[in-house]
């Protein structure tokens, strides 16, 4: 088998502002992060999720995203921007008490040093009668591209809320070729 | 014992080639999925890559794609093509560095049915237009698959492109 789970953080009662992944091994090839999460600010707005990597809050991040709310589809994009958006969450009024947001990230080639790190994101949540759909790139890059040890994702607005989850799981690859 | 993503083969671009080829698919996975980190030496901020099953250039694959350019969405729809389409990708121009991240999903590759395929790509760079694709994809042959060839497109894969091959195992199997 080769997604072997690394870590998982499961929010508790009370909440947590940020999840932090540290110390990530360099011994796999790929990365994929799934989380399943809400915002406790009570309000009815969207925002982007956003994470960086390795501590790096300069102007090192760009990206952009197919976005769909069931009647419109749209395409955004950002540049040299101070973290890479990974997908949406929502204010609690949005979603009922048992919705959350869902969502996979996948990072290829994570400790690579040659690479700038492209990150594909899947996301979206239905709320019956109401939903959004999210598909963004994002790219890390900088003057010496790093291999990843660090994945720092922060709430939106106040705290992930409690039952949030979030699994970062490593994948290997084959030393054989099949050419 | 279910198996999720088992690694089968991984190769690595030398820079001058513009195909890679997976020959020799183990038949006893039920699904496979292709993983890409990929360039190409053209020099242009994109290349196109294509792809093709078991050699078979004839006109009996299909596509319906939906895309993002940071600035529009576009959805389009074409058939009786000889291959497929995969994506956009970084060329030599775009942002240094930057590659593009690229999964190929196969189910039931073995069987006698058609093959969809399901693929999703995005070709970043630190400008407005970048590229995000969601692409079905249809190959009308009964056929089991035991290759699959990416075509560079314009260019040659650069030298770090990699490429990998995974199995994955249906439960109760």
């Amino acid at each position: 088998m080769s997604m072997i789970p690394i870590a998982s953080t499961v929010v508790g009662a009370g909440g947590t502002a940020t999840i932090t992944f540290s110390n990530i091994p360099s011994t796999f090839t790929h990365l994929q992060l799934r989380y399943f999460c809400k915002d406790t600010a009570v309000n009815s707005n969207l925002y982007y999720m956003t994470a960086t990597f390795n501590s790096d809050t300069g102007s090192n991040y760009s990206s952009h995203g197919l976005t769909a709310d069931g009647a419109t589809a749209g395409s955004a994009a950002q540049t040299s921007a101070s973290s890479m958006r990974i997908g949406l969450t929502a204010g609690a009024s949005l979603q009922s008490t048992s919705t959350f947001v869902t969502g996979i990230v996948d990072i290829l080639d994570y400790t690579s040093t040659n690479k700038n790190k492209t990150v594909r994101s899947i996301n979206g949540i239905d709320a019956n009668g109401s939903g959004w759909v999210y598909f963004l790139s994002s790219l890390w890059f900088n003057s010496t591209p790093a291999a990843i040890t660090t994945i720092t994702i922060p709430a939106a607005v106040t705290n992930f809320a409690q039952y949030s989850r979030f699994d970062l799981y490593g994948i290997t690859n084959s030393p054989a070729t099949g050419a | 014992m279910a198996v999720f993503l088992q690694p089968i083969y991984t190769q690595t671009a030398s820079g001058s080639v513009n195909t890679i080829t997976f020959n020799n698919i183990p038949q006893t996975f039920t699904d496979f999925m292709i993983l890409a980190s990929v360039r190409s030496t053209y020099s242009s901020t994109v290349d196109y890559m294509l792809s093709w099953l078991n050699g078979d250039r004839s006109t009996i694959y299909s596509i319906t794609k939906l895309e993002g350019t940071g600035s529009t969405v576009n959805s389009s729809r074409a058939s009786g093509q000889n291959n497929f389409d995969i994506a956009t990708y970084p060329g030599a121009t775009a942002t240094s560095n930057t590659y593009g991240s690229v999964s190929i999903y196969l189910p039931n590759y073995t069987g006698s049915n058609f093959k969809s395929l399901i693929i999703d790509a995005v070709s970043e760079n630190n400008t407005t237009a970048a590229y995000q694709y969601l692409n079905a994809n249809l190959y009308r042959s009964t056929s089991a698959i035991t290759s699959m060839t990416l075509y560079a497109g314009n260019g040659n894969f650069t030298n770090a492109s990699t490429f990998s091959l995974y199995g994955i195992l249906r439960s109760g199997v």
